[in-house]
């Protein structure tokens, strides 16, 4: 189950799992969020490259106007994951999750 | 006029019934037909004190009356039931008298005895059975040309009746010889139809298999042969040739024979399919054909390449989720037609402890005293129950189930199994298997059934996510890349106590190999990166070794990861 939203701060919350089977629904909110700032990955268990793929889709549209995500409190593995995909030079990543 | 025997037969004069009794006594002899035929003439002619007198035999084949003439070389003469007093004693069932042939219309010289043109008078008297007309009796002229009297008429009827039990007796005779020679040849096309099974069962590495034949009483053509290929290769054949008597054990045997030949020669699987059904459309009568299965087992890659012609379903009993699945055959039976093509073969992965099950149509279709089949569930019962089991013993268990199901009904067709196993899980290792539709919609499956084997063997919960990530990443790619394809991808787990091996496969698909593709440069500024490759580029970085393999036309990609101790 994947699931996506904006919580009290404006912030796009992520939860479950962001396969390739969910990227469009995701890829889709983003979109109509003009100007994302901050991804709160607490809850989001599992991402895969397909869910990468949306995350850099989305950076490429903010970066063209100067804005940028924020990835935070993503848990070990998609960290590794991050790390491996060299999103930490790509996103500004926050602080880690669980 | 119903011949009335025992009223009649009591107003008989008692030198022709002492006459009747006689015939009666030598007809009870022979047991030819023509020699009974010229015992019934003969006393017909001798009691009513007649020139002639011959039987004519009804056969309802050719809707026509025979005259069997001796001497024996001369052709039959034939009459149709439209012709003369004698096809009108044959249509109307009754005796007629004719005192004067020549003032009667219907006479019809060509078939009514008029040898010398010379008859006058005439008995004909039909010889029937229940209703059922089995000839006509025709007694001609006698000293001085004296009409036949009543009296006559009813001697004739009584002998008519001697007649008919003596004409049945000898045809039933002569059918029950027709059919103990039919049984007997039957018995030895079956004699040689066993002679072609497998005498034992051939010993390979890591499987195990069981066949058995079980013939019914009369009809059915199964066969089956298991053939040790070089290369630790089997070849597996089961057919099922339709018909009945002697054809299909024929048929069947010349399939084993043609198989050995071909085999001999070292042609490979599509060659010889193609060629054994192109022999059987020559060779078989034009509504036969022969369900088969023809496959080859390589026991180093555990698949199993194959074509089923109308044979199935096919048993797959998968030991990872304790589910039988039941394959439909792969094309139409053979001996129809030339095939248009033969496509690649289906391709099958055996997973320790899997099952592949070729069962004839006897067990599926065995009946109960209720019309009831046995189908599949009977055999998914005796599965799910002993898979574990040697396959000697399942096969007879199977076959025990059937027997007990059927509650002594008749067993209406051959019934053939052939079982192969790949042995379970041994020391340290253990695998688990399973097919996935290519569809994204199968992810949350295949992360529940990683999620599942890790934890049902305690493993490193810490692998999860990168499992998943590398196996999601070659199964969409299988998905993406073999867009038209239309087999299940299969994806096994194992693991020894150092690592994790996880294997993915697809069939029937074009090379793609993920661990030849382009490396991504991930310090590249966003805008000169492309999202895809990306993947695999993880993959590869996620994976401690990373492998793909491509045989017959089946991309398998292996990887595995490190496991902690402890």
């Amino acid at each position: 189950m994947f699931e996506i939203r904006l919580n009290d701060q404006g912030e796009v919350v992520m939860g479950g799992r962001l396969d390739a089977a969910q990227c469009d629904k995701a890829l889709q909110f983003l979109d109509s969020v003009p100007t994302p700032r901050v991804v709160d990955l607490a809850a989001l268990e599992y991402i895969s490259s397909a869910g990468l793929g949306v995350l850099l889709k989305t950076q490429k549209r903010l970066m063209a106007g100067g804005q940028g995500l924020r990835l935070e409190n993503a848990n070990k593995h998609i960290r590794d994951i991050f790390k491996y995909a060299g999103f930490d030079r790509i996103f500004e990543i926050g602080p880690g999750g669980a | 006029m119903p011949p009335g025997v025992q009223a009649a037969a009591t107003g008989l004069r008692a030198e022709a019934l002492l006459q009747i009794l006689e015939v009666t006594r030598k007809l009870a002899a022979p047991f030819d037909l023509p020699a009974v035929l010229a015992e019934i003439g003969e006393a017909a002619r001798s009691v009513l004190q007649a020139e002639r007198a011959t039987v004519w035999l009804y056969e309802a084949e050719q809707g026509a009356l025979v005259l069997t003439g001796t001497p024996p070389n001369v052709a039959p003469v034939k009459a149709q039931l439209s012709q003369g007093i004698l096809g009108l004693t044959a249509r109307s069932r009754q005796i007629i008298n004719v005192p004067d042939v020549r003032r009667e219309p219907l006479f019809d010289p060509a078939v009514d005895l008029d040898l010398n043109n010379d008859v006058r008078c005439m008995l004909s008297v039909p010889l029937v059975e229940r209703s059922q007309l089995v000839g006509v009796l025709q007694v001609v002229d006698r000293e001085g040309f004296a009409a036949f009297t009543t009296e006559d008429e009813r001697i004739a009827e009584t002998l008519a009746t001697q007649c008919v039990v003596f004409i049945q007796r000898e045809r039933m005779s002569r059918s029950l010889q027709q059919a103990e020679k039919l049984d007997r040849e039957i018995k030895l096309a079956r004699e040689i139809q066993m002679s072609t099974l497998p005498s034992e069962m051939p010993r390979l590495a890591d499987y195990d298999m069981a066949g058995q034949f079980c013939p019914a009483d009369q009809t059915g053509g199964d066969t089956f042969d298991l053939v040790p290929l070089e290369g630790d290769r089997l070849f597996v054949l089961l057919g099922d040739a339709s018909g009945h008597g002697i054809g299909p054990a024929l048929s069947a045997t010349q399939m084993t024979g043609m198989l050995r030949v071909a085999l001999r020669l070292g042609a490979d699987l599509d060659a010889i399919f193609a060629q054994v059904n192109n022999q059987l459309v020559e060779d078989l009568p034009e509504e036969h054909f022969v369900t088969a299965f023809f496959g080859v087992l390589d026991t180093n890659t555990h698949t199993v390449a194959y074509h089923a012609a109308g044979q199935g379903p096919l048993l797959h009993f998968q030991a990872a989720t304790g589910e039988c699945r039941w394959l439909t055959p792969t094309t139409f039976p053979m001996g129809f037609m030339r095939y248009p093509q033969v496509d690649p073969p289906q391709q099958l992965q055996l997973e320790p402890g899997d099952v592949l099950g070729l069962i004839s149509d006897g067990v599926f279709e065995c009946e109960n005293p209720d019309g009831v089949m046995f189908g599949t569930e009977g055999v998914e019962a005796v599965l799910h129950e002993r898979h574990d089991g040697s396959m000697s013993d399942v096969l007879a268990r199977v076959l025990q189930a059937v027997h007990v199901f059927a509650a002594g009904h008749p067993q209406a067709d051959d019934i053939t199994i052939v079982l192969l196993a790949r042995r379970g899980e041994t020391a340290g290792r253990t695998v688990v298997q399973q097919y996935f539709p290519r569809s994204f919609d199968s992810l949350d499956g295949i992360f529940r059934f990683i999620g599942d084997f890790l934890a049902a063997r305690s493993l490193d919960q810490e692998l999860h996510g990168p499992a998943c990530f590398i196996v999601e990443e070659l199964f969409t790619n299988f998905v993406k890349y073999n867009e038209g394809g239309r087999h299940d991808i299969s994806l096994s787990l194992g693991h020894t106590p150092e690592q994790l091996t996880v294997r993915i496969t697809d069939f029937d698909v074009e090379p793609f190999d993920p661990t030849h593709a382009p490396a991504v440069d991930v310090d590249k500024p966003l805008g000169e990166r492309q999202p895809g490759g990306l993947g695999l580029h993880l993959v590869r970085q996620m994976a401690d070794t990373l492998q793909y393999e491509y045989t017959e036309r089946r991309s398998t990609i292996t990887f595995t990861k490190a496991l902690e101790p402890g």
